[in-house]
């Protein structure tokens, strides 16, 4: 990723990657808008306030959650306008292959008689959880009427209440999940595949064109890496590959790279390794997810934890490597820092646009991250069950380390339902200071990495410097946010996040950051790759930069949850 | 010579190809077997559908869940009655 040194001309609008990732993003944006923000869910308005109507009543009434609160709660939660017609219509149409264990083409096509064979093996589990929630629910009701029939004042009561109450909450999202297992349709996903890749092919190439691009090479090409992405799909959603945590990303760099370091990346595909378009035009997307208006909504606790350590960790990793291990090259020190501290692939994704990063560099980072999260993954949960660590203060300082947003859901998921929504809580918040980090390299790169020592640059150099595409990045992040706010979290809840975002630009998003793996290791070579992994250096900064951080972030979240804000501990 | 050295990348890819065969279909389920905690972990995310691999918090259904429960909980905090 060559630094940027031509001057800024009006043509730049029209001529370079980073813009057109802007102007795409945005069109895939605002067509997400047009789809979902006139399409609300029937009685939507209604359902929230009799939801908030019931929550504030029985918030007066009982010291915790009774079970009418979470009904409301739940009610609240199912209004999702990606729940539409249009939404289930674009849904299918982007649809990854699907989870299989030993026939890969299960993942692309499964007939009637073998949904129906799963089905109907899922429903002894189904008969099994509507049991317990109903047995839960029973206990639940009892233990709440006796904790009432004391007017609350009896806190032995109360504590039981709640715990029975947590019990059948849990079972009732147990029992939903088996209800889906039951529910499986036939599919095949060939022709909407095929439909999906002449849509994104034609898309990209609009951009290509304007750019003065080799458009016939580059439409050539695309079959071939949106093949390899489907295929990287696929292994992911194989289930084991699944419990390790080993995604797309990870299954598109290594196809890539086996493909290009053994029979060569054919010559004919090569104009379609836009590596930085397809990821610029991805992170644009993920600016309108990174909500910081709603992160307010949701805790100060989990704040205080992400935001004070995660850029803490970030500076002295980037250090610790400069000055320390001396790493010749920012960039990678910087990559695999922003991929540790912050929130792994994604961070280093943004990271790497941001600082102009080598791909092989972003391929390491991504290496490394995968490695400590399947690890982390299976040891966090185990250390915190062994050493007796609360839930929540668990929850809370591996949603600050694990890497993957995934895998810190499957950690915290496996401890309590109360480490799961502290956990994932504490991963969003941090997911969303991408966008700020992002800025703050690019503006840090372009005043200072780039800039000869010791001579000050003016503001227009630093401009044309300026990765523009972060511009984008930030600005949807800022539009949506003031939308969300503007809406109020309930109804941003329903249209904004299960909408726009999660109904379509997301779909979008993760497509584009597949494509780009897949020409990162296309055009990525072996012995490059081990060069820049010499002396080990890069594993020793992840492992010191993340003992660091697994230290800090134990220290930072017991500090908010049980000594500043012990309230609120109590009350999730 | 030319055509030996493409069968020879030919035949490295399929290496490639047998070795990842290897991992998802042997050595990865067996190093799952090792640990208890590892299964059990795998059991959850069988049971609710985590994508593990999942980038950024939109990815998942669970962390929706997540944030309407916090949320919740700092907009309408449970108090109850005071307590006498």
């Amino acid at each position: 990723m060559p630094a940027n040194s031509t001057k800024n001309v009006w043509s730049e609008l029209w001529l370079t990657e980073d813009y057109w990732a802007i102007w795409l993003g945005f069109f895939l944006l605002i067509v997400g808008c047009i789809l979902f923000l006139p399409n609300p869910p029937e009685g939507m308005e209604k359902d929230i306030q009799e939801a908030n109507a019931t929550m504030a009543w029985e918030a007066d009434r009982a010291p915790f959650k009774t079970i009418a609160y979470y009904k409301a709660q739940d009610i609240k939660a199912g209004l999702r306008a990606r729940n539409s017609g249009i939404g289930k219509q674009i849904a299918a149409f982007f649809k990854q292959p699907q989870n299989w264990t030993n026939n890969p083409i299960h993942a692309f096509f499964q007939g009637s008689g073998q949904v129906k064979n799963r089905n109907n093996a899922a429903l002894p589990g189904l008969a099994i959880a509507k049991e317990a929630a109903a047995e839960a629910l029973n206990e639940a009701k009892v233990a709440e009427a006796a904790a009432q029939s004391a007017g609350f004042q009896d806190q032995a009561l109360n504590k039981a209440a709640e715990a029975k109450i947590d019990a059948w909450h849990e079972a009732k999202g147990d029992q939903s999940a088996a209800s889906r297992k039951t529910t499986i349709k036939p599919f095949n996903l060939i022709p909407s595949l095929i439909g999906l890749m002449v849509v994104m092919g034609l898309f990209f190439a609009i951009g290509i064109k304007f750019m003065g691009k080799n458009l016939g090479g580059f439409l050539k090409g695309f079959p071939l890496v949106f093949v390899i992405a489907v295929v990287a799909y696929a292994l992911a959603n194989q289930i084991t590959m699944k419990h390790y945590g080993i995604g797309d990303a990870a299954w598109a760099i290594a196809i890539g790279m086996l493909i290009s370091n053994t029979i060569g990346t054919p010559k004919w595909a090569k104009s379609a390794l836009e590596v930085e378009y397809y990821i610029k035009t991805g992170l644009v997307l993920l600016g309108g997810e990174l909500l910081i208006s709603r992160i307010l909504a949701i805790g100060l606790p989990g704040i205080c934890v992400a935001w004070i350590v995660t850029p803490t960790i970030l500076v002295l990793t980037f250090l610790f490597g400069q000055k320390v291990l001396k790493i010749e090259s920012k960039t990678l020190n910087m990559v695999v820092s922003a991929d540790m501290s912050v929130c792994g692939t994604s961070a280093a994704i943004a990271a790497a646009a941001a600082c102009k990063a080598k791909k092989e560099e972003l391929t390491l980072a991504i290496g490394l991250s995968l490695v400590f999260t399947a690890i982390m993954m299976v040891a966090m949960p185990a250390i915190i069950k062994t050493t007796g660590i609360p839930y929540i203060l668990g929850g809370a300082w591996m949603g600050g380390t694990i890497d993957a947003t995934g895998a810190v859901a499957a950690a915290g998921a496996f401890l309590s339902e109360e480490a799961l929504y502290v956990a994932a809580t504490i991963k969003m918040i941090q997911n969303m200071l991408i966008g700020v980090i992002a800025f703050g390299i690019a503006v840090f790169w372009s005043m200072k990495i780039e800039a000869a020592e010791g001579k000050r640059i003016g503001l227009m150099e630093i401009w044309y410097r300026f990765p523009k595409f972060i511009l984008g990045f930030l600005g949807a992040s800022i539009i949506f946010s003031l939308i969300y706010s503007f809406m109020g979290s309930d109804i941003g809840y329903t249209m904004i996040d299960q909408g726009v975002l999660r109904g379509f630009s997301r779909l979008c998003r993760d497509w584009f950051f597949t494509l780009a793996f897949v020409a990162i290791g296309l055009s990525t070579n072996f012995k490059e790759l081990a060069h820049h992994f010499k002396g080990g250096k890069p594993f020793i900064l992840y492992a010191c930069g993340q003992t660091l951080n697994l230290a800090l972030t134990l220290i930072m979240a017991y500090i908010m949850f049980y000594l500043v804000f012990p309230e609120i501990t109590a009350a999730i | 010579m030319e055509e030996t050295k493409i069968s020879k990348n030919w035949l490295y890819l399929l290496i490639g190809i047998v070795l990842m065969g290897l991992f998802i279909f042997v050595i990865a389920p067996a190093l799952q077997n090792q640990s208890d905690t590892f299964n059990q972990i795998s059991m959850i995310i069988d049971q609710h559908d985590v994508e593990t691999g999942a980038y950024v918090y939109t990815d998942l259904e669970l962390t929706a869940q997540a944030v309407i429960g916090a949320r919740s909980t700092i907009e309408y905090p449970p108090v109850g009655p005071k307590q006498q």
